[in-house]
């Protein structure tokens, strides 16, 4: 990655350090492309299917692009990070390849790495009824992209939210149901 | 919806989810009341919350899960056991082992860097190799399809995490977690290894209550650069962008702050995992992560009490000082801390008790002892100081008197010796008994309970701190005189030299101290080298011991005293010309371990005048000697005992303590298990007879009146045999009906006596060396052989006397003191208790040759009654192992067994000779110290 890109990384993670919640938008594109192109390596390895970890890609795909030219402040900021890249990434993603299988399309590589866990969800109404959820409730919001697209832990979520354990898990159990309803109902629309 | 609304509906709902079917009709009917629609809602979210699948949203859509039957090597993956950020964990099969394990699949962020994945695996795999108990076992490592992963045996629990979210935990529970991860990090950390991770989630609970550390070596390989020490938290341009680096709120300071981190940062994070266990709150917990490492930085967590009130003072101090920012104040070493916390579980701390009951408790309850069928003197200092040492019988002990002027400091009531006040006034040092044995203990002058910091089989004598207060010097008693030194805040003691009687300079260059074998004063430089002598007395019958440095560094004060006489001469002493001025006697006081060899002379005014103790007429108070005027003047006149003056640097006073000591005799049972006190005066020295039935022992009334009984062994039946000055136990006849014992004079002369077991009958036998002696009955029970010394330091002599007296021989020389004959009546054991030939000895009686035996570290080997091995008992830490070494004609044969474990410590060599076990091993005597005492502060007129 060029010099400019990862400078121009390190300056809107500082911003959204320091709380422009813009910057973290802005990044998002800078961030896509590189972790494709990890996402895509991962692919290429031999029986990737087993092993590939949750978070590892992001995880990876992370780290490169951002060098060390990064400070991370904490564990929290990597992983509330990652999980709005893998957001992004997936739900664009899913978005993309809806349509090209209208299409007949063809396939993504990061196809092979999507191993939904139901067939029946699909990440794109996921994406929409969380963003329903986050407007009802924003903590909310960010519990499920932490455990769900996140891969947090309870407890890693609580240390990311700064929230007891309790908290998130109360919170998490009435956002799955929420959700859960949500779904069904556009499903059935 | 809008927000506001979905917060009412996600509260009935979160509240309505934890409640039965018929719980939750009848909450919504009372708090849906007056909003139908709000109860519609609800039960439509309920109804969804039924349907909804375990499976929904709980894993993430990347998470590629290894499906059940896949195989990685030699595993068979069953089922997913949770996953998390930093890995995922599945049950599976060992199909080679046929058991069940746990693989943990590792974060891709770990293969990237070979490196790192080496440097983890060494960890991991060097953690996994401890085999402890307490810490999750690691059977391989392995990488499946570059991804690596993990093999650990399965656990079945929950982790520490899961019981802090159901609340608090019990104070009794947390001790016992806390000392099992405190002897998992313990076994890491000698090795080397430290977590830097430690935090609840990594902390499991067995379904036995089996506390596990989990996860060694993952935080160092998601940390740092290859060869870096540091433990940063953040992804500066020091570190590797690696991904996670301990956990905000369990990170030490020097962790959050990015510098080098020990396993005192792994201390930090015990001590703030015991807080939120005992609180069920963090420690450190703010909204935001940099306001959470501010607080780790800046803020002391709020005071336990505050949040759980009514648990120990001293669990607290225990977690508060885990939580000390500078590492330097934390525990040392998490094996100080598992004491600490063993401390507090023992004593009941658990169930809302003091730290103190525990030794009352574990006194009276278990004990034991050992015999000895010698007095054992070398009369070098270092025995002298043990013999009167010896708890003392105070005859009246009242807290001084005069409230205006004295305050108490301490609530310690229990002995305390050998007090020291640390340079800056804020501590004092001390020693006193824990299972008989005397350790180095620290009090605050601000008050609080006394923090544990020695713990070994040694008796010990706390001899003053380093000149800048960080360590404290003490002389470890066994065997030998050694000067060691424990970090003043606690740590591994380290050995300075082979000494008694250190006095460190005040610029603490150079350390003073005499040595047990020779009158000379020398110096050394702080690290024991450098060795030159400084004063060479001219009188070499005179012990001399360094006390205090004059101002100036120049001159040294010293005191000299003759034998075991009363009275003592005050030398200064010039160390660059190396000649001594006499400064005059301190006559008339009585010889007691406080004016001796507690010797607790300090400056009163600097250069001009010392403070001490001083008994006259039995009671021990301090006074003041004026170094020019060569005068005399007592300072305190209470009742007593009051000793171990010591001036606040700031002038506000003079701490002292006040107290009394004593001394159990202790008969304990092997088999039952049970303890009973045979006697309750300061009784020691007992040596059981042959039939096991019957003890002796001398009990001490005052330094100068000893007294010698035969009791049984169950403390009934008790007979006086003898008053003396200072009295030793000496040996049974063969078939119990007559003893010897041995009467010393303040010279160290002695006389030897023969009387019947029931006091009758009693004669003298001639004088030979100095005493104490010890003396075995020959063979044939016509004569005796009788050991001491000829002179000062020596290596015992053995004669060969009649019982009537007759026929005095010398039969041995330089082959130490006897202890026992064989009952084939071929050989005698001897044994040379301290120096360089310490050890085990025997003595062909046909053609009286010495042969070396064993270099056991013991005071009391014997023959069996079968004489076909020897017995002998050897103190380790906390416990005492009698081991069983065959012999046969003067040979030993193989290695020594244990033939019992006694499970608690007593002293072996505590006032010369302290226990005696029977020789069938089913009772052990031993003397227990007691008393009561406490530090006061004696404000200025």
């Amino acid at each position: 990655m060029p010099g400019t890109t990862s400078n121009q990384v390190t300056e809107l993670l500082r911003r959204w350090r320091e709380g422009d919640h813009a910057a973290l938008d802005s990044l998002m594109p800078l961030v896509y492309d590189e972790l494709r192109r990890v996402a895509h390596n991962y692919l290429q390895r031999e029986r990737f299917d087993h092993t590939l970890q949750s978070t590892a890609v992001v995880h990876e795909a992370y780290l490169r692009l951002v060098e060390s030219a990064v400070e991370f402040q904490n564990r929290e900021h990597f992983f509330a990070v990652s999980a709005q890249l893998m957001r992004q990434i997936l739900v664009d993603y899913a978005r993309r390849h809806r349509s090209r299988k209208r299409d007949g399309g063809y396939r993504l590589a990061l196809d092979e790495a999507l191993k939904l866990p139901s067939k029946d969800l699909d990440l794109v109404d996921l994406d929409d009824a969380l963003k329903e959820l986050a407007r009802m409730d924003a903590r909310q919001g960010r519990i499920v992209e932490l455990r769900f697209f996140g891969g947090l832990s309870i407890e890693e979520t609580a240390d990311v939210l700064s929230v007891s354990a309790a908290t998130v898990e109360r919170s998490w159990a009435s956002a799955r149901t929420w959700l859960y309803r949500q779904l069904k109902r556009n499903a059935a629309t | 919806m809008t927000g506001e609304r979905w917060q009412e509906v996600r509260t009935v709902l979160e509240a309505a989810l934890r409640l039965d079917s018929a719980g939750q009709s009848a909450y919504l009917d009372q708090v849906c009341a007056s909003d139908p629609s709000l109860r519609r809602e609800v039960e439509s979210l309920l109804a969804a919350d039924k349907e909804v699948q375990s499976g929904f949203l709980q894993s993430p859509p990347l998470a590629v899960r290894l499906e059940q039957g896949t195989r990685i090597g030699d595993y068979e993956i069953q089922s997913l056991l949770g996953a998390g950020g930093m890995g995922e964990v599945y049950r599976a099969r060992d199909l080679r082992l046929r058991r069940e394990v746990a693989v943990k699949v590792l974060p891709a962020v770990v293969s990237s860097d070979p490196e790192r994945l080496r440097r983890f695996e060494q960890e991991a795999m060097a953690a996994a190799a401890l085999n402890h108990p307490n810490i999750l076992a690691v059977h391989q490592l392995g990488t499946y399809a570059g991804t690596p992963y993990l093999v650990s045996e399965l656990l079945e629990g929950e982790t520490l995490r899961e019981q802090i979210r159901r609340g608090r935990i019990a104070p009794r529970r947390v001790l016992d977690y806390g000392v099992q991860i405190a002897h998992g990090l313990s076994a890491a950390h000698e090795k080397g290894i430290v977590h830097r991770d430690l935090k609840p989630e990594n902390l499991f609970v067995t379904k036995d209550g089996r506390a596990k550390i989990l996860d060694f070596g993952l935080a160092k390989l998601t940390q740092a650069q290859p060869g870096s020490e540091h433990s940063a938290p953040t992804m500066g341009s020091e570190t590797e962008p690696g991904l996670v680096m301990g956990t905000v709120g369990y990170m030490s300071p020097e962790q959050v702050r990015g510098q080098p981190a020990d396993h005192r940062a792994d201390i930090f994070a015990f001590g703030a995992i015991l807080y939120e266990m005992l609180t069920g709150k963090r420690a450190f917990h703010k909204p935001t992560s940099p306001e959470t490492m501010s607080a780790i930085l800046n803020e002391d967590p709020p005071e336990i009490s505050q949040v759980t009130p009514n648990l120990p003072l001293s669990l607290q101090r225990v977690v508060h000082r885990c939580l000390e920012k500078n590492p330097e104040r934390r525990f040392q070493s998490t094996t100080d801390l598992a004491f600490a916390l063993e401390a507090l579980s023992d004593s009941g701390a658990a169930r809302g008790e003091g730290l103190g009951s525990r030794l009352i408790i574990a006194a009276h309850s278990s004990l034991s002892l050992r015999a000895r069928q010698y007095a054992v003197w070398t009369a070098g200092l270092a025995l002298l100081a043990i013999g009167f040492a010896a708890y003392k019988f105070w005859p009246r002990s009242n807290v001084p008197n005069g409230p205006a002027k004295v305050k108490q400091i301490s609530q310690w009531n229990k002995p305390i010796r050998y007090a020291r006040l640390s340079p800056d006034g804020h501590a004092v040092a001390f020693v006193s008994p824990i299972g008989g044995v005397e350790e180095v203990f620290l009090m605050l002058t601000s008050g609080g309970e006394p923090l544990q910091l020695t713990k070994d089989e040694a008796d010990k004598f706390v001899e003053g701190f380093s000149s800048d207060g960080k360590e404290i010097y003490y002389r470890r008693s066994f065997g030998r005189d050694e000067i060691w030194a424990v970090p003043t805040l606690g740590g591994n003691p380290r050995r300075v030299i082979s000494a008694s009687y250190i006095v460190p300079s005040p610029d603490g260059s150079a350390l003073y101290y005499v040595k047990s074998d020779r009158s000379e004063i020398f110096r050394a430089d702080r690290s024991g080298l450098n060795e030159e002598a400084v004063y060479h007395p001219e009188e070499t019958n005179l012990d001399f011991v360094p006390l205090v440095v004059f101002p100036g560094n120049n001159d040294l004060l010293a005191a000299s005293r003759q034998g075991s006489s009363t009275n003592f001469r005050f030398h200064r002493i010039n160390l660059t010309s190396h000649k001594g001025i006499d400064l005059g006697e301190v006559s008339g006081g009585e010889v007691s371990w406080l004016s001796w060899d507690a010797f607790d002379v300090v400056w009163g005014e600097k250069g001009k005048t010392v403070l001490f103790s001083r008994t006259v007429d039995g009671l021990t108070n301090i006074w003041k000697y004026d170094l020019r005027q060569r005068s005399l003047m007592q300072v305190t006149f209470g009742a007593g005992p009051d000793f171990s003056p010591m001036p606040e640097p700031g002038g506000s006073g003079t701490y002292f303590v006040n107290g009394k000591s004593t001394g159990y005799l202790t008969a304990y049972d092997v088999h039952s298990k049970k303890a009973i006190d045979i006697a309750s005066e300061n009784s020691t020295q007992p040596i059981i007879s042959p039939d096991g039935k019957r003890v002796m022992y001398i009990t001490i009334l005052a330094h100068d009146r000893n007294e010698l009984w035969v009791s049984n062994i169950d403390g009934t039946a008790k007979v006086k045999i003898a008053t003396g000055r200072a009295l030793w136990t000496g040996n049974w006849s063969a078939d119990g009906s007559h003893l010897t014992f041995c009467e010393t004079e303040a010279d160290s002369s002695a006389k030897n006596y023969v009387v019947a077991a029931d006091g009758s009958g009693l004669h003298q036998l001639p004088s030979l060396g100095n005493g104490p002696m010890n003396t075995v009955w020959s063979p044939d029970q016509k004569s005796l052989y009788v050991s001491g010394t000829e002179k000062v330091s020596s290596i015992a002599t053995v004669w060969k006397v009649g019982l009537d007296g007759s026929n005095v021989e010398k039969f041995m020389g330089n082959c130490g003191a006897v202890t026992d004959v064989d009952p084939g009546g071929k050989y005698l054991l001897a044994m040379v208790f301290g120096g360089e030939k310490m050890g085990v000895y025997e003595i062909s009686l046909s053609d009286r040759k010495c042969a070396f035996l064993s270099p056991a570290t013991t005071f009391g080997a014997r023959f069996a009654r079968d004489g076909k091995s020897l017995v002998y008992d050897i103190a380790s830490r906390s416990e005492v192992t009698i081991y069983r070494q065959s012999w046969k004609g003067g040979r030993l044969i193989g290695q020594p067994l244990v033939a019992l474990r006694v499970p608690f410590a007593y002293a072996q060599l505590y006032d010369t000779n302290a226990s005696d076990f029977s020789l069938d091993l089913s009772t052990i005597v031993y003397a227990r110290p007691g008393g009561n005492a406490d530090l006061y502060l004696l404000g200025q007129k």
